[in-house]
């Protein structure tokens, strides 16, 4: 039984690929197998943290999506990325999205159909006898964001501490709830390590009555990284990837 | 007249239903929205499958899904030798962007 997790954000910016790729590399580092399909085909940026050039990246969710090859194609086998510690039995895939401007503007021209997509997601499911397809989705409320939601077991839905994402997140809520959500986790992300934690947890969950899975300290170290690798590794014992780890043991609990 | 003539009124019928999105299934009534979501999960059902899933007879079920293909939002196939609904949604309508962008 796999598990479907869509990590989504009403606003750009809040460190959502960086808290999927961690979050998918916590899961395969207890052994799971896991794969992250950038469904950003807008403004796709994932491939970046797994040191992905553009350039030399082959096939892409954009050519399964129009008929040029099948998923598994398109997907690249990243675990060694985690070193050499993943235990036996997991393992670390992504399908990334083109960085390509002509791909990205036939996408945003013509779309593509939904059906390809959700067949695609149950192939990858079988093909790499997956336990988590973690999907980085389009931040907003769009078309391709609602399918994204509906498909999922578990949408974790971040935001930092600001009153344009704190509106934004309600009405994102408040059409997940539409969707039928069958969970939802919060995350708040970028929070001054000056503040009181426990505090903005109990008044996110009160705002939003949904469980808050962990608040996470903005960092320097993470500025200073800027995306050139998975953080969780290069600082283990960090508040930040100890938060990580704390909510990828939520939404392990969830299944 | 050919079979094909034949079949090109319903293919003609096809061609004009509006492309239909994720924002189309959210306005739907709840009976067919949960049809949609059904659909969308599965793939692809037989009549009995979605019958069971909304625990109604198949008559009405029929109904309802023959109001979704009307309006676009399915299409029945041929899956094998077993006749299946299958969503028709589109990730988005498509737009006029000059095609040398």
């Amino acid at each position: 039984m796999s598990t479907i997790v869509s990590i989504h954000s009403y606003r750009g910016g809040t460190g959502k690929s960086n808290l999927i790729a961690n979050l998918a590399s916590s899961l395969v580092q207890q052994g799971k197998r896991v794969a992250v399909v950038d469904t950003d085909i807008q403004s796709p940026g994932l491939h970046v943290l797994f040191g992905m050039d553009p350039q030399q990246i082959g096939l892409t969710l954009n050519d399964y999506l129009y008929g040029r090859c099948s998923i598994e194609q398109a997907a690249y086998n990243v675990t060694s990325k985690l070193g050499p510690d993943v235990p036996a039995g997991g393992a670390f895939y992504l399908i990334p999205s083109s960085i390509k401007a002509s791909e990205i503007t036939r996408v945003l021209r013509e779309g593509y159909e939904v059906n390809l997509l959700t067949d695609g997601f149950r192939q990858l499911i079988k093909a790499f006898r997956l336990d988590y397809l973690f999907l980085d989705t389009h931040p907003g409320l769009n078309e391709e964001t609602l399918l994204s939601i509906l498909l999922s077991d578990t949408l974790v839905l971040i935001l930092r501490p600001d009153q344009q994402d704190f509106q934004g997140t309600a009405v994102t809520v408040e059409v997940a709830r539409k969707l039928k959500l069958k969970k939802l986790l919060l995350v708040v992300n970028k929070v001054l390590p000056k503040l009181d934690f426990e505090s903005l947890k109990q008044q996110v969950q009160e705002a939003y009555h949904a469980p808050v899975a962990g608040i996470l300290p903005v960092s320097e170290e993470m500025i200073e990284l800027g995306s050139a690798g998975l953080f969780s590794l290069k600082y283990p014992e960090h508040p930040f990837s100890q938060g990580v780890r704390e909510i990828a043991a939520q939404i392990s609990s969830t299944v | 007249m050919s079979v094909f003539d034949s079949l090109q009124p319903q293919q003609d019928r096809r061609d004009n239903l509006p492309e239909r999105t994720m924002a189309d299934v959210l306005a739907l009534p709840e009976d067919l929205h949960t049809i949609m979501d059904y659909l969308i999960e599965q793939g692809e059902s037989e009549l009995a499958e979605v019958a069971a899933h909304i625990g109604q007879d198949e008559t009405s079920t029929r109904a309802l899904l023959s109001d979704l293909i009307e309006k676009g939002f399915v299409q029945e196939i041929l899956a094998g030798t077993k006749h299946c609904y299958r969503v028709r949604l589109v990730s988005r309508r498509r737009i006029r962007l000059p095609l040398d962008l």
